[in-house]
């Protein structure tokens, strides 16, 4: 591994802000896996004079090839996802209400969410079964006992806004609160994207590959097919991850900590992360004063559990936002962590791996 | 034999601890082929060049095995890798790659129909990072009859054939791989990889599953995998040639390498053949070295034989 501080050559470039403004514009875009062109749309706005490649591909991944100062010895990319958990309208009650099927979520959070749905983004409100009328209310919600209440007084009404096989994504605002938090839905993963688009724009040490996914809540069918393009040595993922740091949790149970710096995980429930990245990584950190922390119990997964299966293997690393109520509408992480992360990952796009 | 099992046994190959094991092969049997390699997933590669399709015989290298995930106050909680069960293996001593050293606790919560799995170091142990792997005491023992018990023995024994093979098949003309892959107790997650590098017309996979002594088993189905016929009937040749029992069994509960390997960009025929085995997937598997030499003999002949 040769790591150069970019800092020898540009006094700030390490320490260039992370683009809140980006960030919001991409969280507040609807974009359920399947639906990822709102989203989509912003990114290639933003990046589309600064690539030396860009194109979509056949399932709709985004990839971008950024020429560096030098070449590679070996193909690096770096990915993000573009989609987020929502819902996918699959029917129309009697009474006007939708009946949907939910992406990469429990069911728990949803009733009386506010929900945008379909291409003109019609308001929604989840509705849920009353407990008292929930047969086994221990049990738990069922996505049997919700649908989205649009406003439609009969079935006719609702079938005629043509809605079936559209998305459905949580309304929620982007807001800055307490003291360094941001709330808002889909920081997992449009915090990735959004570190990606600035990466693209800065000169960059090596050439790299940028690649925004599709489908990785529907569990990483775009990332291989991307991988299987691009054909890299080693990747990096950024996401978000699971913050549980409540009062409920101590210790190992709390996964990672809000505030505690970006999350390099060692594995999590679908991969084994590269060894000598994981390391290098936590190096990074070290040497540039980064806090930087790693996950205390082997949970979720990323896009790197498919695109380490691809081809004769891909050495694979993550560097997280860990995000508090993740899948939910209303994520919460730390403007601190935001600002470490894309300062981390700078570093590490900076690397020869 | 024996003495190369007493050898793999002390070895410990934990899920992405790998390196000890591929080390001890490199320097095993590397010399029997024309080169050794790692793919980028980490699976060691041994090639003898030759004329014809790519032969292809794979075995995983690792065992069960813990991580630590934290460490708070004299005890370090785990993740188990692998397919044993935490309460089968509670109480075991357990060897972190550092030197500290503990006992396996897991406490079932019957009320949240969770458990909690930890290691409770013994005093003045040296520290443990997170993320650091854990092995189990290997606990390996003659019961007599050339019947053996351990921690992670078939999967040892699969390596012995492999190794015991090699040796045999210095002269050939033939174009063949041993691969020995990575992560297997983690979902065969190097498998398709290990295809990818290799790109073989014919693989097969020597495995461990429950099974009488004496009778090499040949996997016909598995969860998610149909075996190639064509190699099915070709290992029940070579067993009869060389006077080996076996029995085609179906495990349809089982996952194995092989749907990973037919699932690689190049399509190949594939097939499983395990040595039989008791108590699998537990701290005391067992099974009989002989089994592992017929193994030997049948891959050796299947290579001779092609």
């Amino acid at each position: 591994m040769v790591t150069k501080n970019i800092l020898s050559k540009e006094e700030n470039a390490l320490n260039k802000p992370f683009d809140f403004e980006l960030l919001e514009k991409l969280c507040l875009a609807g974009a359920v896996s399947g639906f990822e062109d709102n989203v989509l749309e912003i990114i290639v706005e933003k990046i589309k004079d600064f690539c030396d490649e860009l194109y979509r591909d056949k399932l709709g991944n985004l990839i971008c090839f950024k020429k560096g100062q030098n070449r590679r010895e070996k193909p690096f990319m770096v990915c993000a996802h573009m989609d987020e958990v929502g819902f996918c309208i699959s029917g129309i009650n009697d009474d006007g209400t939708l009946i949907f099927s939910q992406v990469g979520m429990n069911a728990d959070v949803l009733p009386s969410r506010r929900v945008r749905v379909g291409k003109n983004n019609l308001a929604g409100v989840i509705s849920a079964r009353p407990a008292h009328l929930i047969s086994d209310a221990s049990k738990g919600i069922s996505i049997d006992d919700l649908c989205i209440d649009i406003g439609c007084y009969d079935k006719q009404e609702a079938a005629n806004l043509d809605l079936i096989g559209q998305q459905a994504y949580f309304d929620s605002d982007f807001c800055f609160f307490g003291s360094d938090f941001i709330k808002s839905k889909a920081l997992d993963d449009r915090v990735g994207c959004a570190i990606m688009c600035s990466l693209i724009k800065e000169d960059l040490l090596y050439d790299t590959y940028f690649v925004f996914t599709v489908g990785e809540e529907l569990g990483g069918v775009g990332a291989s097919c991307a991988t299987n393009q691009v054909k890299p040595y080693a990747c990096l993922i950024l996401e978000g991850t699971t913050a549980s740091d409540t009062p409920y949790n101590k210790g190992g149970q709390r996964v990672c900590v809000v505030g505690n710096g970006p999350v390099c995980p060692f594995m999590d429930g679908g991969t084994l992360y590269d060894k000598e990245m994981y390391t290098g990584i936590q190096n990074l950190a070290k040497d540039n004063g980064i806090d930087c922390q790693t996950k205390t119990k082997i949970a979720g997964g990323t896009d790197a559990s498919k695109i380490q299966s691809c081809l004769s293997g891909v050495k694979v690393a993550a560097i997280s936002l860990a995000c508090r109520y993740i899948h939910t509408g209303a994520s919460v992480a730390s403007t601190l962590d935001a600002q470490k992360m894309i300062k981390l990952a700078r570093l590490t796009v900076n690397t020869q791996w | 034999m024996y003495d190369i099992l007493n050898r793999l046994m002390d070895t410990p190959s934990g899920s992405g601890a790998e390196e000890k094991i591929a080390l001890f092969l490199q320097k095993e049997i590397g010399k029997y082929f024309d080169e050794t390699y790692f793919d980028n997933a980490k699976n060691l590669v041994f090639h003898k060049k030759g004329k014809g399709e790519n032969i292809m015989f794979c075995t995983s290298l690792d065992t069960d095995s813990v991580v630590a995930t934290s460490v708070e106050d004299g005890s370090a909680n785990v993740y188990i890798t692998g397919n044993i069960s935490a309460q089968t293996c509670s109480q075991r001593l357990i060897t972190f790659e550092g030197g500290a050293k503990g006992l396996l606790i897991c406490k079932a919560d019957a009320n949240k129909g969770a458990s909690e799995t930890f290691v409770e170091l013994l005093s003045n142990q040296p520290d443990i990072a997170v993320g650091e792997k854990g092995f189990f005491d290997a606990d390996f023992a003659s019961l007599g009859d050339d019947i053996y018990a351990g921690f992670g023995l078939c999967a040892k024994l699969c390596i012995l054939s492999m190794i015991l093979s090699a040796k045999n098949i210095a002269n050939t003309d033939k174009n063949v791989y041993f691969v020995f892959t990575v992560q297997s107790k983690l979902g065969f997650r190097s498998s398709m990889q290990a295809a990818n590098t290799v790109k073989p017309d014919k693989a097969y996979v020597i495995g461990a599953s429950e099974g009488q002594f004496g009778k090499i088993l040949i996997r016909v189905l598995d969860k998610s995998f149909t075996a190639s016929k064509v190699l099915v009937d070709k290992v029940q040749e070579v067993a009869k040639k060389c006077s080996v029992e076996y029995c085609l069994v179906a495990k349809p509960e089982q996952i194995s390498q092989c749907s990973k390997i037919a699932s690689a960009n190049d399509s190949c025929l594939v097939c499983q053949i395990d040595l039989p085995a008791k108590y699998c997937d537990t701290v005391r598997e067992c099974a009989r070295l002989c089994d592992a030499e017929n193994m030997a003999n049948i891959i050796e002949q299947l290579i001779l034989a092609d």
